[in-house]
């Protein structure tokens, strides 16, 4: 795990190089380390509609690729117009299976990059004998081979 | 002249900034993959790769590719690209391609190949927890891709087992798996199954079905069953030809799955279910795969690829490949930029020594401009490991190179782009502020700080700064084990360091020393180059480190007492091959690796023991391939055996006849004695090489080896560079140690043979090299000591594929060269030719066939093993290739036959069977002796036969061609005679074009065809109308008295025809030369010396002259174009600004033009009057050519064909500044005229009247002057006005009141009418003249009335 300080230097680079990094803390300690840099913020639960829900999983993850894609693409980028996006919500892409294959398929490139928000840390619920919870399972899914490329936190 | 070299703007465009992270996804849509393949460079190693992909997809051809690069190496790219070509032909992709070769070659063949593509990136695919599944995906994005690229499709392909459960229970259940299901949905969901499906759909309802088991088996379980039927439906529904399946970072997905997880197993299975069970069951499926990582063990074949074929990127043998990629990607050439380049070259040639010691092409040069060739190379390494240097590859290198260039001053001036130039790039810099680079780059920013301390001037500043940064470049690029530096030279060049007063070199060794002597972090060592010792100097990033004795010693004493270690490392090193010695070790010993490299077993460690390093694993005894060694000059196979022990059948006799020695190395002192192992020997021809126990020296050796790779292993810190390079000195010192001391133990050793020939091991180990050689020579010296032909005579080393050609050389109708040159060196030694005739057949001395036919003299009909038996055994030593050349020549003598095997049935050249397939003296030289004959001889008999001989026009006809073979029989002058009425066609059908070229080609070189070749051609004339052989025979001998002066006179058509052959070119350069013009002295000298070598009687006589004729115009002629294209530009340059002057002058002459239409300002000034129609002419002579950047002079014009510009073309530039003159003085005397005092103030008054901008405007320019500035006022109106002013300047206007002499003339009546008319008519006159006389005379005056006004003059 990386520090803010890494994250600074990173995100100020001219050209990045398909970089989808994972910082693990709140949004206001994202916001410190990124600093005076502006970013898009994409909050995954946004892409549904509360009045209009899919049915089943399938159909959830179904929705939630083509509709991330979709808005992905949207999303304007070149050399003169670099974009940091900041994803919320990222539990949904592994409870769904959605990956981060969009995200490399459709967004991350040399003026492109993306900061997968992992916010909750020490789960101090009083889960009973027979459950148990494994807090870091999304920071363990998110960083295994083939996800993000860094981990960051504040102190690193 | 000055620096012929112009800036860099005028020869190269920087490219958009290039998009250097493509994503798979992206790239293949069809609105990207015009400029997906248009970004795409196929080098020569890529278009072979391509190619490789190609020819199975137009072969139909099933075939699995891996794609292995670094990251960032442009894989992605790679295979955007290939999907594009084979996918989008609609979208005209093969138009943006500019590889020509890969256009012609592929375009049509593929378009009509159908593929239907499955392509996809595998990173961030990952399941959570382990729901990893490669065929889930798989299926997955087949269905993805086929909603994209074939959506009508799409609902009729079933492809998951829910979908084939549901397609089950629609179309394929019977009733009673029907009533098995109704049974289950109403026991488990209460609901009948359609009532079901209806309510929740097909997709849960085969999830159910699946569930239920009921279709189990019908549901293609396996891998192999579901893909074959996914592709019968895509292929059969859907029209394609086959399916190709792109997966992309494959990498990422392999590092989820270590080796032995059920997710590993799955890929594998998966992979090669795709790429190699279904092609090999004509499955048209073409798998490619990218990754960073090896292609699995498993999925490598067993060599040839037949699994995955392996299509490296960017790997050593296509390195050159980097720098053409990253110069192409970033800029483009210019119209025009070859002749600029070329004078970089020549410059760079004359002024440095790069381009000749690096072997540099004009071609290669050309591809990598404006870079220096050193400065791509430090690219190139490092940027070599992304994960290493932070720094990816290709994509970092063209970064890196983009942002260079991107400098303006860099791309302003006339030098290349050297090595300090890339630290101006923001990607570089980032780059070597990684943790790897970072201590080093901090020094060089310390060791920049303190330049100024040295107080110089600000260029010479300049100059440390750039060797500075070039030297710390130069080695951080240079891998962690090697540490070399630049000479005085080598840095001159690598900053493009000049120095007019003290020159290149010696200004980079000033400063260089400078530095030195002032403390810079500058290492100066002592080096060989090209066997020279040299001064190299090299940027010192590490400072004093720990020592490393102390990390080393006591490694070393722990591995002197580890013997089984030792004993590994003793094996291994035995068959070490030349990547695991050092150079140093190869140069000093001669060696290409252990003492038995040669014969070195597979190593049966897998990949994770090689990855963790373990020893070596060997299975022996290993018995490589029969070995060849030589004796009599004679090619013997024999056999070698490595073994680490001894074992009796090792000794056994020889039995294959085409063995003829036998050579056991054990590998260590084996446990019997030296006398047990020589009683088992029981053949002359076998010994048996052993080593002494390992001595001292050698044990030592094998600790510092051993050490010194743990020590390199366990000191991996960057910080621990030092320690790492002493490591390095260490193993190459071990290394070389041990590589000796295993020629020691042998010569220590002994070498046993049955009969005790005392061979001593010193002297076979004496040199590491033709061991086997000396060894198998003595044994069989001493083995074939009556040898059945004549060793001396052989005139060069005799193998076995030398028999064939001695064979065909002997045999054959028209054998090759190299075949008749066997028979010359080979004939003789074998007994087969005389000296006094070495290509004819005369074999009357042969030692063996007299052998052969005593062999046969008591069973004529024999098998010819029996022959080999005798034979190729001691004391004959004939080889079994031997023995069946000699068979041959026994039948072709006549007299015997070859019954061959009939198993295998001999083809004649004719490509008729082989009658009987037996050989005679007929039939011989109709057969090849192939690998087809070798088979037809295993089992063959000899048995006796008759045979005949033939003809004397052969001396006369082998003038014509000397491939013309006697005929031994009379059946055989039928051939001969179709031999040589075929010579005779093809000669008749030369005659005529050859009279003809000669005859214009004399005229085109002012020369007269020769009377003697006149009557040759009319003699051979009647000599090719003959139609047999005896009828040639009668013309040829009325004609010429002997076949020597047939010959003499047939040379003279010879030379005609071979300066026919180059009659074309040398009239082509002739008309180049004559039409040349003069653009340089020294190049219209040697036009003149050329043209003068094309003379048409010397080179008749002399046409082996015309190659270095054309050679000597091929020299000139790359001359004359760059001079002819500098000069043609230079021209164009001078008359574009003539062209944009008279441009500039246009609206002046337009502005003169309408003043002088103004006649009442006078006459136009002398010479003005015609100056448009001047104007006109200067720009129809001031037209730019075309061509102006690089004329078309390199074919066949010598002058530009779009002007034909010569030198003696004038500029119009008088023309040109005359018109300028006449314009200006014209436009001077108009405002003069203007500015007349009377005119003035007629204008002035008018401009008040008016109130005309443009009027006053004009008064303002006539005041000052600025006749310049008249053009934008003068207009048309402007000089309408101007003339009716001035016109009207002579016209005076009076007024008369009327009511006074209306009043004089009082009333009137009718008597009195004529006398008030009378009155008013003398009062008017009266008016007039009064007005008149108020004006000067000349004007006219023009009179109006007043009723009211009282009356006033003007």
């Amino acid at each position: 795990m990386k520090s803010a300080s890494h994250l600074q230097a990173l995100v100020k680079s001219r050209s990045w190089d398909k970089e989808i990094l994972l910082w693990a803390g709140n949004d206001k300690s994202l916001q410190q380390a990124l600093g005076t840099d502006t970013f898009i913020v994409l909050d995954l639960l946004d892409l549904f509609d509360p009045s209009n829900l899919p049915p089943d999983e399938d159909a959830t993850r179904d929705q939630l690729r083509d509709r991330l894609r979709t808005r992905l693409k949207e999303i304007p980028s070149g050399p003169d117009n670099r974009v940091i996006l900041v994803v919320k919500s990222i539990g949904l892409l592994a409870r769904y299976s959605v990956g981060l294959t969009m995200f490399y398929d459709w967004f991350v490139g040399s003026f492109t990059l993306v900061i997968l928000l992992l916010e909750g840390g020490q789960d101090t619920t009083d889960w009973p004998e027979e459950v148990r919870c494994e807090s870091n399972r999304l920071l363990k899914y998110f960083s295994e081979p083939g996800m993000v490329k860094e981990v960051f936190n504040t102190n690193g | 002249m000055g620096n012929p070299m112009r800036d860099l703007t005028k020869i190269i465009k920087l490219k958009p900034e290039p998009d250097l992270t493509p994503t798979l996804a992206k790239i293949i849509t069809p609105e990207a993959a015009c400029q997906t393949v248009s970004d795409y460079l196929f080098t020569a190693s890529l278009r072979a790769q391509c190619k490789r992909v190609f020819d199975d997809v137009i072969n139909r051809k099933g075939q699995g590719f891996w794609v292995q690069a670094e990251y960032g190496a442009g894989k992605t790219h790679f295979l955007g690209t290939l999907i594009d070509l084979l996918v989008w032909q609609q979208h005209k992709v093969w138009d943006a391609l500019s590889d020509t070769e890969l256009k012609s070659e592929y375009s049509a063949g593929l378009s009509k190949i159908n593929l239907f593509p499955v392509a996809f990136s595998l990173r961030g695919m990952g399941q959570s927890g382990d729901g990893d599944s490669l065929m889930r995906i798989f299926e997955e994005q087949i269905r993805e891709s086929l909603k994209t690229f074939a959506p009508k499709l799409e609902p009729q392909i079933k492809i998951t087992s829910a979908e084939l459960a549901d397609n089950w229970f629609e179309n394929e259940a019977n009733e009673d798996e029907k009533a098995a299901v109704k049974n289950f949905f109403s026991r488990e969901h209460k609901c009948s199954p359609e009532e079901f499906r209806k309510k929740s759909g097909p997709k849960k309802f085969g999830q159910e079905l699946v569930k239920s088991k009921l279709p189990e088996g019908r549901l293609r379980g396996k891998f192999k069953e579901r893909f074959t039927h996914i592709y019968d439906q895509i292929t059969k529904l859907g029209g394609y030809d086959g399916l190709v399946f792109v997966v992309d970072e494959f990498r990422s997905w392999q590092d989820r799955h270590p080796a032995g997880t059920t997710a590993y197993a799955e890929d594998e299975e998966v992979l090669e279910t795709l790429a190699f069970v279904l092609p090999t069951q004509h499955l048209n499926i073409i798998t490619i795969i990218a990754s960073q990582g090896d292609v699995p063990q498993k999925l490598a074949g067993g060599g040839g690829g037949d699994r995955f074929i392996v299509l490296p990127l960017l790997a050593d043998k296509s390195k050159g490949d980097f720098a053409e990629i990253v110069a192409f990607r970033c800029r483009e050439l210019l119209k025009g930029a070859p002749t600029d380049i070329k004078d970089y070259y020549d410059h760079c040639r004359k002024a440095y020594k790069f381009i000749k010691q690096g072997n540099i092409s004009l071609e290669y040069f050309t591809a990598i401009f404006p870079f220096q060739p050193r400065t791509v190379q430090a690219l190139r390494s490092l940027t070599q490991n992304a994960e290493k240097h932070n720094l990816p590859t290709a994509r970092a290198a063209i970064r890196i190179a983009w942002e260079t260039l991107k400098q303006p001053d860099i791309l302003k001036s006339t030098r290349l782009v050297v090595l300090s130039d890339l630290i101006k790039s923001p990607m570089l810099l980032s780059g070597l502020n990684s943790e790897h680079y970072r201590e080093a780059y901090l020094n060089l920013q310390g060791a920049i700080g303190q330049l100024p301390e040295l107080e110089l001037a600000d260029e010479e500043r300049e100059q440390c700064e750039a060797i500075l940064l070039t030297l710390l470049l130069w080695v951080l690029s240079l891998p962690d084990n090697q540490r070399d530096g630049l000479t005085a030279q080598e840095a001159a060049e690598a900053t493009w360091l000049h120095d007019d007063a003290v020159g290149a070199t010696a200004q980079a060794e000033h400063i260089l020393e400078l530095l030195l002597s002032h403390g810079f972090p500058i290492r100066k060592e002592k080096r060989t180059r090209a066997g020279d010792e040299v001064q190299v100097y090299s940027y010192e990033t590490s400072a004093g480190q720990v020592n490393p004795v102390k990390y080393f010693a006591p490694l070393k004493k722990k591995l002197l007492s580890e013997k089984k270690r030792q004993d590994d490392k003793w094996l291994e090193s035995l068959f070490w091959q030349l990547p695991d010695i050092t150079q140093e070790a190869q140069n000093e010993l001669g060696v290409n690796g252990g003492i038995f490299a040669a014969f070195a077993p597979n190593d049966l460690r897998t990949a994770q023991e090689r990855q963790s390093n373990a020893s070596p694993k060997y299975q022996f005894p290993h018995r490589p391939a029969a070995s060849t060694r030589k004796l009599y000059k004679v090619a013997y196979g024999g056999e070698v055996i490595i073994s680490d022990r001894w074992r009796d059948e090792f000794g056994e006799d020889i039995k294959n006849t085409d063995q003829h020695f036998r050579i056991v190395y054990l590998v260590r002192k084996p446990t019997d004695s030296d006398a047990k192992i020589t009683a088992s020997i029981k053949e002359t021809r076998i010994a048996v090489c052993r080593p002494e126990d390992l001595s001292e020296p050698t044990c030592d050796a094998l600790a510092d080896l051993l050490a010194a790779d743990e020590m390199k292993r366990t000191c991996a810190a960057p910080n621990q560079s030092s320690l790492r390079d002493y490591a390095d000195g260490k193993r190459k010192d071990a290394v070389k140690t041990l590589l000796k001391c295993q020629q020691d133990e042998f010569r220590r050793g002994q070498i046993l043979t049955q009969k005790g020939y005392g061979i001593k091991a010193v002297e076979v180990f004496a040199t590491p090299k033709e061991r086997e050689e000396s060894l198998a020579a003595r044994l069989l010296e001493k083995s074939y000591d009556t040898p059945l032909f004549g060793p001396k005579e052989l005139k060069k080393e005799f193998t076995d594929t030398d028999a064939r050609k001695v064979f065909a050389g002997l045999f054959t109708k028209e054998p090759a060269t190299a075949e008749k040159d066997a028979v010359i060196n080979f004939g003789v030694g074998l007994e087969l030719t005389q000296k006094s005739h070495p290509n004819e057949l005369k074999p009357d001395a042969s030692q063996a066939l007299t052998e052969i036919r005593k062999e046969l003299t008591s069973v004529p009909d024999r098998p010819i093993a029996d022959i080999h038996k005798a034979l190729c055994c001691p004391p004959y030593g004939l080889t079994q290739e031997m023995a069946n050349l000699y068979l041959f020549t026994l039948v072709k003598l006549g007299g015997y036959e070859l019954a061959l095997n009939t198993a295998s049935q001999i083809q004649l050249a004719n490509g008729k069977p082989l009658p009987g397939n037996k050989l005679t003296a007929h039939t011989l030289g109709l057969c090849k002796w192939n690998t087809q004959m070798d088979k037809a001889m295993l089992g063959a008999r000899i048995a006796p036969s008759i045979t005949k001989g033939w003809n004397e026009v052969l001396p006369y006809a082998r003038v014509l061609d000397d491939s013309l073979k006697p005929a031994s029989t009379p059946d055989e002058e039928l051939p001969r005679n179709e031999q040589l009425l075929a010579v005779l066609a093809k000669l008749k059908d030369q005659l005529s074009p050859v009279e003809h070229a000669i005859t214009s080609l004399a005229d085109k070189l002012g020369g007269a065809v020769p009377k003697t070749f006149t009557e040759l051609t009319a003699r051979l004339a009647n000599l090719v109308a003959t139609t047999s052989y005896q009828e040639f025979d009668v013309v040829a001998r009325e004609n010429y008295a002997t076949p020597e002066k047939f010959k003499e006179a047939f040379a003279e058509f010879d030379r005609a025809r071979k300066l026919r052959d180059r009659a074309f070119e040398i009239s082509q350069a002739r008309d180049y030369l004559a039409a040349a013009c003069e653009v340089d002295k020294a190049i219209e000298l040697d036009r003149k010396t050329n043209l003068a070598y094309f003379k048409f009687d010397t080179l008749y006589a002399s046409p082996h002259l015309v190659p270095a004729r054309i050679e000597t115009f091929e020299k000139w002629k790359g001359n004359y174009v760059q001079a002819y294209r500098k000069a043609h530009r230079a021209f164009y340059e001078t008359l574009g600004k003539i062209a944009a002057t008279a441009q500039a002058l246009r609206p002046a002459v337009i502005a003169l033009n309408r003043l002088n239409t103004i006649a009442e300002l006078g006459p136009p000034l002398a010479g003005t009057a015609s100056l448009a129609g001047d104007l006109d002419h200067l720009e129809s002579e001031a037209y730019v050519c075309l061509d102006a950047a690089e004329a078309d002079v390199a074919g066949a014009n010598a002058l530009c064909p779009k002007c034909q510009w010569t030198p003696a073309k004038p500029l119009p530039q008088k023309a040109c500044d005359r018109n300028s003159q006449l314009t200006t003085q014209g436009l001077a005397d108009r405002i003069q005229r203007l500015k007349d005092a009377s005119i003035a103030t007629i204008l002035t008054k008018a401009a008040d009247d008016t109130k005309r901008s443009d009027l006053k405007a004009l008064l303002d320019i006539i005041q000052i002057a600025a006749a310049d500035k008249l053009v934008g006022v003068i207009t048309d109106d402007l000089v309408a006005f101007l003339r009716k002013l001035l016109q009207e300047a002579n016209i005076v206007h009076e007024t008369v009141a009327l009511r006074p002499i209306l009043d004089q003339v009082g009333a009137i009546e009718e008597a009195r009418i004529e006398e008030a008319l009378a009155t008013l008519t003398t009062l008017l006159r009266t008016a007039i003249k009064n007005a008149k006389a108020n004006h000067p005379a000349g004007k006219r005056v023009r009179v109006l009335f007043n009723l009211d006004e009282p009356p006033a003059s003007e």
